[in-house]
Formats: structure tokens, C-alpha cells, sequence
């Protein structure tokens, strides 16, 4: 890995909104890091950013996944069968780098694994990864603060974005709050519960994007309940774009038995599910 | 000593809320709801007429003689395994419920490891005439089957959670994601002084009953405060109870007994105070077992209730500030700890309960060692062992033919 090409790729939020300049929306795909393994993993990226993605984020692994369903659930423990271990998670960083040296990732990632790998030091070998942006689902924006003040520790600011959640709940002040210091993205939760949601409708929650929008150039990525063009497309009607996790991650877990085929049964799907850029 | 836990929900640095975003505005609804209730006469009056009326407290302090002889000290047992359905678990249940009914929620959730809390939420929600579901892990709905049929004739609805290995945490997991969908609607009642704040406060207050109980009686019957106070630990929430009231009494040593399954050496324990670090879990930060990545370790006990990899973040607080000290006792102790109490007394201990009895006893034989007189112990005794019979039956009978 050059520094070169990490210093080709700005800060996770310019990205998007140079990417957005020239498209319709943005689109993010979830998946599990290494499922079912690490080379297949690395073609299912290969085909979602053929297919479109514009950054891809990747699940870390966690035995307790409080806000993730049933089916990320599933796959963790699946995952969890054999040792996991963060040096091998860098390898496959490593590898994506190589073959994508422009492209940011995300990784996901429970509070915990952060904690015992060292805030600081774990975000800044990310950094180096070219990981732009951390999703912690369990690490809500107040305990953020908390954590940097304990530590006296910038890195909440620094050039990594931490993103940040708002929900259908989130109260104004709040949502007032999280707009003005988001980062990179502000992941728009679109119904109440856990990823893999059923229900998809967002016309109620018209008056949260506007009052976001009326705060906050970061952009809006609607997730949780993607899965149809429709829901895409409505996602896009409010938002600058969304985030794709459960469906994806059906389609691996269902094919188990014929993984050659899963990047090509991704792309099918893709095909359907994605409005026209 | 400063009041625990911070307007944060911290206890020194342990505690926090670290749940989905989704969860939040309900733990805010909550924290508000129980600051405003829990000095309200009107609420404050129901709850105890209920632990008097249906609950049946205050519960003894019984001086245990036939133990106190035969170990040569004055031991009292809290007899908190006389209370309706059988273990302390009631007193939380009746409070949380009480306060759910009061904020106008339908429907009420718990998990469940042992089966206690279940049974308890079951119970608490039939009087009240709300909606009930318990989850509960696969793995303890077999070993507590009891309990897993109990809970249905209450009228609630069981779900096993987590395949057949599947165990309290994975109810906690299931139970924490119905509540970010239902919340509107639903109380999410914890069982145990953990999980995110307001929940490690909220439950300990509830079972400080037990602690203020066991204080004005002992100080009746002995004129004085005991030596120390032992209570079994895995989430903590008996431990808590008993231990509050008793925090500012310096002289009272407190004493948390951790799972150490089949050794704390071993992979298959849940030491999780002994044998753990800080770290994130089920919406606080407290001693956990994991390992070296963060990954949530597999535990292990004899006993469903003590079978958890986390523990509440006070616990983490006493233990850090040396105030409450924290040991560990295997499956063989506790269950011939079982065995003594059940003969010795006409007690049968629940398994969790077993623990904090299998200690004492050590604790007493290293007191009278080193100060060379009889020590006077109160042990909380949490549970009744009713619900354990069928599994102790099983193991005690694959020992006895191992050994044959």
C-alpha cells in the first residue's frame, strides 16, 4: 500500500458528496466480513462495487449483536464457529487496497471490539486501511462524548467519521444535536427495532428529513427494512441514498451449499432491487 | 460516599448506555417515569402492600443452628426463597411492572436465565392483567423445564432464544431487540441490576428491601452488625439488594460469590468479576468475560441463574473501590453446599443460593483462623431449590456411577 493512494482518498463525507455530484444516489451495502470466507468475501466486493456500491460496509463479527436481526445474528454466529481474529481482518483490508486503491470502506463493529483493541490506536491502523468510516451500532452519540472525555481522546473529531444514528424517536433537540457534528454520513433509521425489518414506509417521517436537512449538508442514508426497488426508491425520494444488509446476507446464507454462484445470485438481485443511477 | 450511579448512569466509570440509538428515547422515558414514581406516596404505598400482602415480606432472618453449630459460628439466613414464587426476583418484578402499569404500558417483556425472573414477571403481570412474554434461552428452558411450564400457566407466552446452546445471554439479546420495535407499547422488565441506566439503578432500589430488612433485624436479634454479608453473584441483583444498605457500614465486609463452574483454570465458568476485564455488554461497561479480540466468552454453571458472562456495573464499582470483594466457587461446592443446608437445616437452597452457603463456609474457617473467635454472618439466601431438584437429581446420579 502506498501513502499516495491513501492520500488520493479525502474524508469519507467529501467522497460521497463528489460521488453524489454526478449520480442520482448512493448506495451502501452490508456484509459480514469473511462470510462464508475471506476469498469469497472479496468477490462479493468485487461484484458490489461492479454492481454500483459506492462504499461497502463490513461487519466485524460480535457474540452478542444486540441491534443487529435474526439473519446478521446468524451469520456472526456462523462466522464465530471458528476463531476470529482482527490480524486477519487487516490481511483482507490489505488485499482490498491493493485491488481498490480509491476506495473508502466502512467497518461495523460492536463497542466492544473497539474498546479492547484500544479506541485510538484500532481507529488509526483502520485509517491507515483506508476505513473512513465506523459504525457502532451500540455506541450512541452521547456515550461518544463521554468516552473522549474520559480518555481525553480526540478521535470522535479526527479525520475518521464515527457515524451516527437518528431514528423515527430521536427527540429534536437531539436529532439538532447529532446533525450539526455528524460526519461522513448520518445513518437514518427507517422504522423502530433491529436490521431486517419487514415494514417500509417512509411518507410519515417527511417532516424529520426536512427539519435534517434544514440543519445538516451530511448526507442522509436511510437504512434498516431495504428491500425492494421501491423501498429504493422512496429511500431516495427523502434521503441521498441507502444502505442494503439483510437481503444480501439472505442470499449468502441461502447458498451455503454453491458459494461459486453467490456473487452472480448478489448481482441478479442487485439488478432488480437498484433504481437507475 | 457519593450516591451511585451519576445522572449519566455511571458508577465511577462503569455503567453508561450502550444501546442502539432506537433504545434510548425509551430508557429516557423510563429514567424520567421512575425518578418522578419512586417518591410518589401513592405508588410508594402500592408497592409495599403489595410485598406485604402478596409477596409476603418483610422475610425472616432465621438463625440457621444446626449450621452455626456444626461450622461454629452465628449464621443467619435472609429467607428471601420464602417469598412468593420462590426467590427474591418477586421484588423487582412487582416494582417494574407496578411502574409499567403506572406510565401506561400494555405489554411486559423479561428474560430469563434460571427461570425465577420469568416466573416472577409472569406472576406480577397476571395480577396486573398485562400481556406477558418471556424470553428464554433454549439450553435453560431444558434444565428449568419446570420453570419454562410455570410461566405458561401464568398466562404468559415462552420463547427459546438462541438454539439449544442458548442460555441467558441469548435471552437478553432477544429480549433487547423486541424492545427497540415495541417500546411505544412495552416494558422491558430486567431482571437484574444490569443492562443499560436506568436499569442497574432501578432494580437495586427495588431489592435494597432486602438489605434494609436484614439491617433492623439483626441489629434486633444481635445488637449488632454482622461480621459479613455473602450473597451469590451473576448479574448481582440479591447481591445488590442486600448489600446497599450496608455499604456505609465499613465493618460489615461484603462478599459477591461468582460461578467458577468447573474451575475458574478452566474454560467453563462464568467468574466473571474474578476472572474478567472491563467491557462493553448488553448496554453497559463492566467486568466481562471475553477474549483477547472482545469476543463475549462461552460460560458455564451448574446453576442457569449465575450462568452469564456479564455482570452489573455496580458490582464493577465495589469491586474496583475495594468496598465489596468478589470470590468464586465451583459446581461440586455448590452443590454439595446444597446438599449440607437441605440435611443440616430442612432448607433446600436454590443452586444460586448454594454458592453464597458453599462460601461461608470457607469464610468462616479462614475468619476463625485468623482472629480465633466465631464470626456472625448473614448469608442472603436468594432462592428456593425446588426448581433445581431434577437437575442436582441427574448429576448426583451420574456421580454416583461414575464412581461405582
Amino acid at each position: 500500500m502506498s501513502t499516495n493512494a491513501l492520500k488520493k482518498i479525502c474524508s469519507l463525507e467529501n467522497f460521497l458528496i463528489e460521488k453524489k455530484k454526478n449520480q442520482k444516489y448512493l448506495f451502501i451495502p452490508y456484509i459480514a466480513l469473511s462470510f462464508p470466507d475471506y476469498n469469497l468475501s472479496f468477490d462479493i466486493v468485487s461484484t458490489l462495487l461492479e454492481a454500483g456500491a459506492d462504499t461497502i460496509e463490513l461487519g466485524l463479527p460480535f457474540t452478542d449483536p444486540i441491534a443487529d436481526g435474526p439473519v446478521l445474528q446468524k451469520v456472526f454466529t456462523k462466522i464465530l464457529e471458528k476463531p476470529f481474529r482482527k490480524d486477519d481482518m487487516f490481511l483482507f483490508l490489505e488485499k482490498l487496497n491493493a485491488a481498490f486503491p480509491d476506495q473508502p470502506f466502512l467497518l461495523m463493529g460492536y463497542a466492544n471490539m473497539f474498546l479492547q483493541s484500544g479506541f485510538s490506536s484500532f481507529t488509526k491502523k483502520l485509517y491507515q486501511k483506508n476505513i473512513r468510516g465506523i459504525i457502532a451500532p451500540d455506541l450512541p452519540y452521547h456515550e461518544k462524548i463521554h468516552i473522549a472525555k474520559e480518555n481525553k481522546t480526540d478521535i470522535f473529531s479526527e479525520d475518521m467519521a464515527w457515524i451516527d444514528f437518528i431514528t423515527p424517536a430521536t427527540k429534536p433537540e437531539r436529532l439538532k444535536k447529532i446533525c450539526q457534528s455528524a460526519k461522513g454520513f448520518i445513518y437514518v433509521v427507517s422504522t423502530k427495532g433491529v436490521t431486517g425489518q419487514k415494514e417500509f414506509n417512509l411518507d410519515s417521517l417527511r417532516p424529520m428529513f426536512q427539519s435534517m436537512r434544514k440543519i445538516t449538508n451530511t448526507p442522509l442514508m436511510v437504512g434498516f427494512g431495504v428491500r425492494t426497488k421501491e423501498n429504493a426508491v422512496q429511500a431516495i425520494k427523502y434521503a441521498d441514498g441507502f444502505i442494503v444488509g439483510t437481503k444480501i446476507n439472505e442470499i449468502i446464507l441461502e447458498n451455503l451449499n454453491q458459494l461459486s454462484g453467490i456473487p452472480n445470485k448478489i448481482k441478479l438481485m442487485l439488478k432488480e432491487l437498484l433504481p437507475e443511477k | 460516599m457519593k450516591l451511585y450511579p451519576d445522572q449519566n448512569g455511571y458508577f465511577g466509570k462503569y455503567g453508561g448506555q450502550f444501546v442502539s440509538e432506537l433504545l434510548l428515547p425509551a430508557l429516557d422515558e423510563l429514567t424520567k417515569a421512575y425518578l418522578k414514581e419512586k417518591n410518589n406516596p401513592v405508588f410508594k404505598k402500592e408497592l409495599k402492600d403489595l410485598l406485604v400482602n402478596y409477596a409476603g415480606r418483610p422475610t425472616n432472618l432465621y438463625y440457621a443452628a444446626n449450621l452455626s453449630d456444626k461450622w461454629d459460628a452465628k449464621i443467619y439466613l435472609k429467607r428471601e426463597d420464602l417469598l412468593h414464587t420462590g426467590a427474591h426476583k418477586i421484588n423487582n418484578t412487582l416494582g417494574q411492572t407496578l411502574l409499567a402499569k403506572r406510565i401506561g404500558k400494555k405489554r411486559i417483556i423479561a428474560e430469563t436465565g434460571a427461570g425465577q425472573h420469568g416466573v416472577a414477571t409472569a406472576t406480577a403481570c397476571s395480577l396486573f392483567r398485562l400481556d406477558c412474554v418471556i424470553y428464554m434461552g433454549e439450553e435453560d428452558l431444558r434444565r428449568q423445564a419446570l420453570n419454562g411450564f410455570r410461566i405458561g400457566l401464568l398466562g404468559a407466552k415462552v420463547i427459546g432464544t438462541g438454539g439449544v446452546k442458548g442460555t441467558l445471554r441469548d435471552a437478553v439479546n432477544e429480549a433487547l431487540r423486541d424492545w427497540a420495535k415495541n417500546f411505544d407499547n412495552t416494558h422491558y422488565v430486567l431482571g437484574s441490576v444490569m443492562g443499560p441506566h436506568p436499569f442497574p439503578m432501578i432494580v437495586r432500589d427495588f431489592q435494597a428491601v432486602i438489605g434494609h430488612e436484614a439491617k433492623k433485624q439483626i441489629l434486633k436479634k444481635e445488637k449488632r452488625l454482622p461480621d459479613s454479608v455473602i450473597a451469590c453473584v451473576g448479574g448481582g441483583s440479591n447481591a445488590m439488594g442486600i448489600f446497599h444498605a450496608f455499604i456505609e457500614e465499613k465493618n460489615v465486609k461484603l462478599i459477591g460469590v461468582e460461578a467458577a463452574g468447573d474451575g475458574i483454570s478452566s474454560l467453563r465458568h462464568s467468574a466473571t468479576i474474578t476472572k474478567g476485564s472491563p467491557g462493553i455488554l448488553h448496554g453497559s461497561y463492566s467486568y466481562l468475560l471475553q477474549n483477547k479480540e472482545g469476543l463475549v466468552s462461552a460460560v458455564h454453571s451448574i446453576s442457569a441463574g449465575l450462568d452469564y458472562p456479564g455482570v452489573g456495573p455496580e458490582h464493577s464499582y465495589l469491586k474496583d473501590s475495594g468496598r465489596a470483594q468478589y470470590e468464586a466457587i465451583n459446581d461440586d461446592e455448590a452443590l454439595s453446599a446444597f446438599q449440607e443446608l437441605s440435611y443440616t437445616e430442612g432448607i433446600i437452597p436454590a443452586l444460586e443460593s448454594s454458592h453464597a452457603v458453599a462460601y461461608a463456609k470457607k469464610w468462616i474457617k479462614a475468619y476463625k483462623k485468623k482472629y480465633n473467635k466465631k464470626p456472625l454472618i448473614i448469608i442472603n439466601l436468594s432462592g428456593r431449590g425446588d426448581k433445581d431438584a431434577a437437575e442436582a437429581q441427574r448429576i448426583l446420579s451420574e456421580k454416583k456411577s461414575k464412581s461405582a
